[in-house]
């Protein structure tokens, strides 16, 4: 029974050890790979720090499956090893982990600051965000500026809108600001690795760069009532060129007066009907 | 080593042997209103473990939404939300999660560890004969009730039960019209909330004076037991922090229904009420909830590593690897403990330079951590284990609280929690902290004091396959939240299957549910052991398991005023297994020396009885 | 002892007993006599079920996935009220399970054709058999209708996903609906604010989806934008369903509400036994020789009102393009915003604090004056004039959505069209107004309207009077 139990106590990190072993290729594990450089850097600290504590954990738990196993052949009449410690081994126990706590500790300090510290982005970009992310209860709500125009923390009338969809473009830094009209949320976007609460009253800038063009996935990552889950937007990124059409179109849309001029076809749906009276406009213009 | 050290402490020195015989009091006195340290612990164990039956029920609830969110919840479903064929509503959601954790951290775990096993076992170990304030410790019991009642009134609100998540973060909280949950159901929380912390103060109050001052004759600090450290330190972090907690609830209260606004910025318009006119600020709930909330975890662990101390240098008749090492780590975490809180809020939008002091101090935190961990496997290597329930639940108490120590390197460093931040992988951590080792610990500790309490001994079948079954489903249930929180599915979610990338968890988190269900009844064998043990279990001497601490020179179960003469302390507690002993392998702390025990020439009479 | 226990409880957790989801009876129901309440349940019933059976009637313009076909062949089923059906359908491949075929029978007291509804239990596409369970059966080669199934999805998503406000039953009430403000959409009255269609109109499926997309903005209606497209498509089907069922309910109170109400009822009790005698009676003819032509015309009407939301000639258009957006055009809109009277309830400066929103108004219905001042809507909720400086659009903040508001209005509130009292140009210049009212300083509109006020004699001194 001692030794089964000892069994027990070995054969359960080996089941973690395997466990965490096949998650990647049973998808259990992060949402694809990460299409930002912050993202792709995250990473490598996390498989950095999966390793150092990978050791860490094999070595405790085979540790402490040999003192059982040991304990468990113990005969009757043995003595148990009668010490009140050992300085030496406690130092070397207390340092060694010290030192890798800071190895880890300065390792990330460059990846927290690329992400968080706002030196780290050209004046330029901070001062041009691309979009604001508005939270609320629940659902996303972006406004852009018009194209060549800047955002300005008050809205313009000439500001475009959408919901739970995000356009951003690939390949440069981009700066959005994040803001929430009523309680806290929190602005997650899983492939890019990126996460900042949006606060009541403050408007909080958020970077980071897309390297894919895709379609990625925008939650919420902080209790903000019943509807919490139901905050699902999309990110879409497009390449520069695509994204200046976006825009474009966007505008377009945002500006729609419904008008089809005569001799147009009349029989188009709403969203045709729309496109051309845009165009019809900017011809009067 | 055996030298007597009679320390100048006189207030236990008074004759107690007469003092129980006359002791006669009605039975209302004796057992509900008692003054009674035994009682109170007593006590306190039977509803904390009952609110742990209510806390799993709440989070059974929580699970079956999460493998089934389109189907009916068994039970309530039907009876709660017949119109719409049972399934539950994304409120009654919210509100299972607020309540399971609220229930777990403050009805469960900070008062079995502190009010449970730190009134039993204080007066007890250091050889006292009841608490410095008898009466201030019968209120902190009874001021559980209120607690309990007022959360009992927030989840029974119609409205909705409070839904703001246990750390209860404004706006949401604060503001009535931002969820259904959020009306009195809120209100009523942060009275049960601040109740609870003032339970939890009294007792503190008491435990720091009772052990600074009544200890036995010859108990120095340095020869405390490592509970009795662990219960010092944790009375020290709840006496600093609570009070900051305490009043950020006023705080919210008073924004909540004095229309202050400590909390709340200007110009917010919730479900279209006017809007607020502010000038707080809502980080500000954030920095005074964690500042408690982060030592409380501590609270929520400390005591649990203390026991496991005591029962694994006494299951494996070996002293404490590193007596004084563990103490001193026992101090830098509750010292640590007071200046990591940022590392909650590290996505929060704090300046970013705070949250590298913030990770550096979190960091260090995990090396007294590691240097307790070393030492508890240091205790067990070469020791003479028994592999009976105590021993093996303090085992997985290591084994997990390995887990949970390494998984929260992942959160210490900033970038990484940035990605793990509110997402399943959190959850895995703190569960592996506060199911996997102080539930454990907890476990253990029932199995272990329980002969002292009712002076019988559990059933040892029955609670390994309670330890079994436990161990099992515990891993079941959280081990697979690491790779939810790797695959990026934050927590509180209703029904996070309508996101796309997370739908392939459901198959996952089917498992994990039916694991928590076999936990979950894995804890009526418990139940069932510890009733019917009381009545029905193994007779036992007073010192069943040949420890060396004082409670066990008491009688089982101890009187009125615990001990027949003023126990004398000779030595530490971990005296097991000296090379030049023969014949018994311990030597309890109110035992001078061996050549004594064994000529019979021992000053006290009860040490006699001690060791039938 | 463990295993037994767990055993007992996966029983318990397997077979706990599951209530049905009902749709509820409208609670105007209860103001008739009791008979009639009985009928009025049952012809909704009858004619469309509940929400896990649902009745597909061809009379609807809803996409049951309908198949047309006839009846070949009839057998004797296993079990009582059950028959083997051998059927030809229009299509075979289809999953028909579940699904109600319709047909229409000679009443035996009429000798009219009503319309009949049997279940399908099971389906064999191969050789056309079904089992069918219902009363009555149609004849061999009588004309069939089966369908239900194109519902199913939007029904399963409508659960998933609008419950908890909108009710199971659509009406506005779901366990969520208390709290929020403003109420949840209560589809029965067959009213929808947010729509491209005239006033009188029904919704477009276009206008439905958008307002999936796009959510209401300042409510607790949020988009839905990322859901597929045949899911939305689906959602609008069975939101479109459940309001012409409400709609079709409260007709059919209407009907009988006049001369059988409870009041009548317990009137005619106080009478005595004969008049009783009489009202049962007459209340007899009416269900027999009136309420099926009745139900037909009021299902056919309403029918064509949701197909007629779809065609071209409903949608409000403008007939000239937008004005251009100048200083003078946004003057002239706001000369019409007080001229036309949008000032009474939006208020001098906008904000949605008219005069109206003062007065006491008695409700249509009841004639009873409401307890609170201010506008009340169709559904009798007190409603707040848009603050048209917060820059929130419910529907929609394109210059055409402005535009279809004010011209088509919004149906069920106080907002009415203003289609012949503006004309396009006239509106258009409203628009430019409203929309630049979020990004104007109120101060210096105050300022203007002063000047204008000293410069202007003529009619634009109103404006700066109410203004100020």
């Amino acid at each position: 029974m001692k030794k089964l139990w000892s069994l027990f106590f070995i054969f359960w990190p080996i089941a973690a050890i395997v466990i965490f072993a096949i998650s990647p290729s049973m998808q259990w594990w992060f949402p694809g790979e990460a299409k930002s450089p912050i993202g792709a850097r995250i990473d490598d600290l996390f498989y950095l720090i999966l390793v150092l504590t990978g050791v860490v954990f094999v070595g405790t738990q085979v540790a402490l499956g040999y003192v059982l196993w040991r304990a468990s052949s113990v005969k009757a009449d043995d003595k148990a090893w009668y010490t009140h410690g050992n300085h030496k081994l406690e130092l070397i126990w207390t340092v060694i982990p010290a030192l890798v706590l800071l190895f880890i500790a300065f390792k990330q300090m460059d990846v927290w600051a690329e992400f968080r510290i706002v030196d780290r982005v050209a004046e330029e970009i901070r001062n041009n965000p691309v979009a604001e992310v508005t939270a609320r209860q629940f659902e996303w709500r972006m406004r852009y500026p018009a194209p060549g125009k800047k955002l300005g923390i008050i809205p313009a009338p000439d500001d475009m809108h959408q919901v739970n969809e995000l356009v951003l473009p690939v390949g440069r830094k981009v700066v959005i600001n994040l803001r929430t009209e009523d309680v806290q949320h929190s602005f997650f976007a899983p492939q890019f690795r990126v996460k900042q609460d949006a606060v009541p009253g403050k408007m909080i800038p958020v970077w980071f760069e897309v390297t894919e063009p895709g379609e990625y996935d925008l939650v919420c990552a902080e209790l903000c009532g019943w509807g919490h889950y139901k905050m699902r937007a999309v990110i879409r990124a497009l390449p520069e060129a695509e994204y200046q059409t976006f825009l474009a179109e966007l505008y377009e849309e945002s500006m729609s007066d419904g008008f089809v001029a005569e001799g147009e076809a009349a029989a188009e749906g709403e969203g045709a009907a729309a496109e051309d009276s845009a165009s019809a406009e900017s011809e009067e213009e | 080593m055996a030298t007597i050290e009679p320390t100048a402490s006189g207030l236990s020195a008074h004759d107690h042997a007469g003092h129980s015989d006359a002791y006669r009091i009605g039975f209302v006195r004796k057992y509900i209103f008692s003054t009674d340290h035994k009682i109170i612990g007593i006590q306190f164990l039977i509803t904390t473990l009952l609110m742990l039956m209510v806390g799993g029920a709440l989070a059974l609830g929580v699970r079956w939404q999460l493998a089934y969110p389109d189907s009916p919840m068994p039970f309530i479903g039907p009876w709660l939300f017949p119109q719409q064929g049972g399934k539950i509503t994304p409120e009654f959601y919210t509100m299972l999660f607020t309540m399971h954790a609220t229930v777990m951290t403050f009805l469960v775990v900070i008062p079995i560890l502190a009010g449970a096993f730190g009134n039993f076992l204080i007066p007890l170990m250091i050889g006292a004969d009841d608490m410095a304030f008898p009466k201030l410790n019968m209120f902190s019991y009874w001021f559980m009730w209120p607690a309990i009642f007022f959360f009992g009134l927030s989840m029974a609100d119609p409205n909705a039960g409070p839904a703001a998540g246990w750390t209860a973060y404004p706006l949401l909280s604060a503001l009535p019209q931002a969820a259904p949950g959020s009306q009195i159901a809120q209100t009523w929380w942060l009275l049960g909330l601040t109740c609870v912390g003032i339970s939890s103060m009294m007792g503190s109050i008491n435990y720091l004076t009772t052990i600074i001052n009544m200890r036995a004759p010859g108990l120095t600090m340095f020869r405390l037991p490592l509970t009795i450290w662990a219960m010092f330190i944790t009375a020290i972090l709840q006496a600093f922090a609570l009070p900051v907690l305490t009043a950020a609830g006023f705080m919210l209260v008073a924004d909540r229904a004095l229309g202050t606004c400590f909390f709340i910025p200007a110009g917010i318009i919730v479900n279209n009420a006017d809007p607020t006119v502010g000038g707080g600020q809502p980080l500000l709930w954030q920095h005074l909830f964690w500042f408690y909330s982060h030592p409380a975890v501590y609270i929520m662990l400390l005591p649990a590593m203390g026991m496991v101390s005591d029962m694994l240098s006494t299951m494996c008749r070996k002293p404490v690897f590193g007596y004084r090492p563990m103490v001193y780590s026992m101090i830098t975490i509750a010292g640590l403990g007071f200046i990591v809180w940022g590392h909650h809020m590290f996505t929060s939008g704090m300046n970013p330079m705070i949250g590298m002091t913030f990770m550096v101090s979190t960091l260090m935190i995990a090396l007294p951590s590691a240097i307790k961990t070393f030492n508890w496997l240091a205790t067990i290597w070469g020791g003479k284990p028994q592999f009976n329930t105590v021993f093996l639940n303090c085992v997985a108490f290591v084994s997990m609280f390995v887990v949970g120590g390494l998984s929260g390197i992942f959160m210490a460093s900033v970038p990484t929690d940035v990605y793990f931040h509110d997402t399943y992988f959190i959850v895995a951590h703190f569960h592996y902290i506060l199911f996997g080792a102080t539930l454990f610990g907890v476990f253990g500790a029932i199995h272990y004091w329980f002969p002292k309490m009712f002076a019988r001994k559990m059933s040892e079948g029955l609670g390994q396959l309670h330890f079994l079954l436990t161990f099992i489903g515990f891993n079941g249930t959280f081990f697979p939240m690491h790779m939810l929180g790797i695959g990026g599915m934050p927590r509180r979610y209703a029904d996070p299957y309508i996101h796309p990338y997370l739908e392939h968890f459901l198959p996952m988190n089917q498992l994990m549910t039916w694991s928590a269900m076999l936990m979950g009844f894995a804890q009526f064998i418990l139940l069932f052991n510890f009733l019917y043990s009381i009545k029905f279990g193994k007779k036992v001497g007073r010192n069943p398991w040949n420890a060396n601490t004082l409670e066990w020179a008491a009688p089982s179960p101890p009187p009125h005023g615990n001990f027949e003469q003023v126990p004398l302390c000779y030595h530490g507690p971990y005296e097991y297994s000296h090379p030049d002993w023969n014949g018994r392998d311990y030597l309890m702390q109110t035992e001078e020396s061996m050549e004594k025990v064994l000529a019979g020439q021992t000053s006290d009479a009860p040490q006699k009885e001690a060791t039938t | 002892m463990l295993l037994s226990l767990m055993l007992v409880s996966v029983c318990l957790v397997g077979c706990g007993e599951i209530p049905e989801m009902k749709f509820a009876s409208h609670p105007r129901v209860d103001e008739l006599m009791p008979p009639a309440q009985e009928v009025v349940k049952s012809t909704i019933d009858k004619h469309f079920g509940e929400p896990d059976a649902i009745v597909a009637w061809s009379k609807l313009p809803v996409e049951f996935g309908m198949l047309e076909g006839e009846v070949t062949e009839i057998k004797d089923g296993a079990k009582d009220g059950q028959k083997t059906l051998t059927v030809e359908l229009d299509e075979t491949e289809v999953d028909l399970q579940g699904d109600t075929l319709e047909f229409y029978r000679e009443d035996e007291e009429t000798g009219e054709d009503v319309a009949d509804f049997l279940r399908v239990l099971s389906y064999d596409a191969e050789s056309g058999t079904l089992v069918a369970s219902g009363e009555n059966f149609p004849e061999e080669e009588s004309e069939i209708f089966v369908g239900g199934h194109g519902l199913k999805d939007g029904q399963r998503l409508y659960m998933k996903h609008c419950l908890h406000c909108h009710g199971v039953t659509g009406d506005g009430d779901g366990p969520t609906a208390n709290y929020l403000n403003p109420k949840p959409r209560d589809f029965r009255l067959g009213l929808f604010k947010y729509k491209s269609t005239d006033y009188a109109e029904k919704p477009s499926h276009a206008d439905l989806m958008r307002t999936l997309d796009e959510g209401i903005a300042g409510t607790y209606m949020p988009s839905f934008k990322l859901l597929e497209e045949d899911e939305k498509k689906a959602i609008v089907e069975y939101v479109r369903w459940l309001s012409m069922r409400g709609e079709i309910e409260k007709r059919l109170i209407d009907f009988f509400e006049a001369e059988f109400s409870i009041l009548a009822w317990e009137e005619t009790q106080e009478e005595g036994e004969e008049a009783m005698e009489g009202l049962k009676l007459d209340f007899q003819d009416i269900v027999v020789e009136e309420l099926p032509f009745e139900l037909d015309a009021v299902a056919s009407q309403i029918g064509r009102k949701w197909e007629l939301a779809d065609d071209e000639s409903s949608l409000v258009k403008p007939t000239v393009a937008r004005v251009a957006d100048t200083q003078e055009s946004r003057l002239r809109g706001q000369k019409y915003y007080v001229s036309s009277k949008c000032i009474t309830c939006h208020g001098p400066l906008g904000y949605g604090d008219g005069s109206e929103t003062e007065t006491y108004k008695t409700d249509p219905l009841t004639n009873v004056t409401y307890s609170e001042p201010g506008l009340y809507d169709a559904w009798g909720t007190l409603v707040k004039p848009r603050n048209l400086r917060l820059g929130q659009f419910r529907g929609g903040r394109r210059p055409i959505d402005v535009f279809r508001r004010i011209k088509g209005g919004i149906p069920g509130t106080p907002m009415q069209a203003f289609s012949t009292s503006l004309k396009d140009e006239e509106i258009w210049d409203v628009v430019n107004y409203v929309l630049s009212l979020p990004h104007s300083d109120p101060a210096v509109e105050i300022n203007q309207r002063a000047n204008l006020e000293t410069t202007d004699t003529s009619k634009s001194s109103l404006a700066g009077s109410e203004g100020e």
